[in-house]
């Protein structure tokens, strides 16, 4: 597997798994992203991904109105979306595998 | 929502700021990702009371970070050596508005290609096979001798490649080899079109049919074999002469050996006399007319003006 896309589409993967569990917009997504750990994750990236894989058909979109302010653009999982989220998992496992087996001894050291 | 009187004017300056950096982006999808993006600054706004800009930083940056994520090519011309000019070139008339007005249009026109692809499939395989068209529609390809089939295989072809259509655009297919084989059935329409033309015109009915008012007598192109004149009171009468509005003898052509029956009237000096009528026919092998007052039906309307009066010489 291509793990230098890994690393460029990891914030893809996150973003993805995040709608995964429920649709959101872009701040709600941001928000469960930081509460996530990702709190060095910049809100114009968080907010330029979903537009890009909303793009590429991996997410759909529908407004809903809001009480407070303007109306909020959901985002929800496609087919699409769901495979690539998939083959990112399946990407990743594989990576934290050799990584893992790579970085034994110090995590043992560490440990 | 808190902060509600002075967060909106801060959120409103910042994203303006985003959106100056960002103006070489076309305007429909700019002002799409930034009324989305306002509302979420705005939201995270409401959570601190932090200036904008001091959570955000610059809006340059900001819109470089967002151009970047949402993979809009920046602009400059680096960048644009960089993703080749002529793609992105492409990719911005791909996005104009006119142009995507054009496919819009293409697309609610598409059935009619459809039906005109169907047809073109069935005609190449007729031009192919070299089975000939019909001789009244030369549009309708033979095949097997026999225009039916060929007017059966071109519903086929036709109600066939309105399926595909319907089907491929039901299910947003969209393929290469589809494109190579649009591409080659224009190119085939094409050439059952020079086809049907050539048959139309070298046809020897069409050839026939040009000839035929230069030659004898016609009315809106249909050739005139006879005349029958009446006279006021409803008798139809014999061998009379006619001539037109320039003292030419309107004839009706004929020759002796083609025509051994038909009753040529002399003239004095031994002359054929092409424009008398009715023209009638003997009885095979004889020199009688059987009929001499047949005629086609008609219906002799009554006349009922005087009868035309000569002028009387007036007495000096």
């Amino acid at each position: 597997m291509d793990q230098s896309q890994l690393l460029r589409g990891a914030l893809d993967a996150a973003v993805l798994a995040v709608v995964a569990e429920n649709d959101g917009y872009g701040y709600d997504v941001l928000r469960r992203l930081r509460t996530a750990g990702m709190t060095e994750v910049g809100d114009a990236s968080v907010y330029g991904t979903l537009r890009r894989l909303y793009r590429s058909g991996a997410l759909t979109s529908y407004v809903m109105p809001s009480d407070e302010g303007p109306h909020r653009r959901y985002y929800g999982m496609t087919d699409r979306g769901r495979g690539q989220l998939e083959e990112a998992r399946a990407v990743w496992a594989d990576f934290s595998r050799t990584l893992s087996s790579l970085l034994k001894t110090e995590l043992e050291v560490t440990a | 929502m808190n902060g509600a009187t002075t967060a909106p004017d801060d959120v409103g300056r910042y994203v303006g700021a985003v959106r100056e950096a960002l103006a070489d982006l076309p305007a429909d999808e700019r002002d799409d990702l930034l009324l989305e993006v306002e509302a979420s600054i705005a939201d995270a706004a409401g959570d601190t009371d932090a200036p904008v800009a001091a959570r955000l930083g610059p809006p340059e940056e900001f819109a470089a970070e967002l151009r970047e994520a949402a993979g809009f090519h920046v602009a400059s011309t680096a960048q644009r050596a960089e993703h080749g000019g002529l793609r992105s070139l492409a990719g911005r008339a791909a996005r104009h508005p006119a142009w995507r007005r054009i496919l819009s249009l293409a697309r609610d026109l598409a059935p009619f290609w459809w039906v005109a692809r169907g047809y073109a499939a069935v005609g190449i395989l007729a031009v192919w096979l070299g089975t000939g068209w019909a001789e009244r529609y030369p549009f309708v390809p033979r095949f097997n001798g026999s225009a039916a089939l060929g007017v059966a295989l071109v519903a086929v072809g036709v109600a066939a490649s309105v399926a595909v259509g319907l089907f491929m655009r039901r299910r947003e297919i969209r393929s290469r080899l589809a494109v190579v084989a649009n591409l080659a059935l224009v190119v085939a329409l094409w050439a059952v079109l020079v086809e049907v033309d050539n048959a139309t015109w070298g046809s020897p009915q069409a050839v026939a049919f040009v000839e035929a008012p230069s030659d004898g007598l016609a009315l809106d192109g249909v050739p005139i074999t006879n005349i029958y004149p009446y006279g006021r009171n409803g008798q139809l009468l014999h061998d009379v002469l006619l001539y037109d509005q320039a003292g030419a003898p309107l004839d009706v052509p004929g020759d002796r050996d083609l025509d051994p029956n038909r009753r040529f009237v002399l003239g004095k000096n031994g002359t054929t006399l092409l424009n008398v009528f009715p023209i009638r026919y003997f009885q095979p092998g004889t020199h009688t007319v059987a009929h001499p007052d047949a005629a086609p039906a008609v219906n002799v309307p009554v006349v009922v003006t005087a009868p035309l009066i000569r002028p009387e010489k007036e007495t000096p």
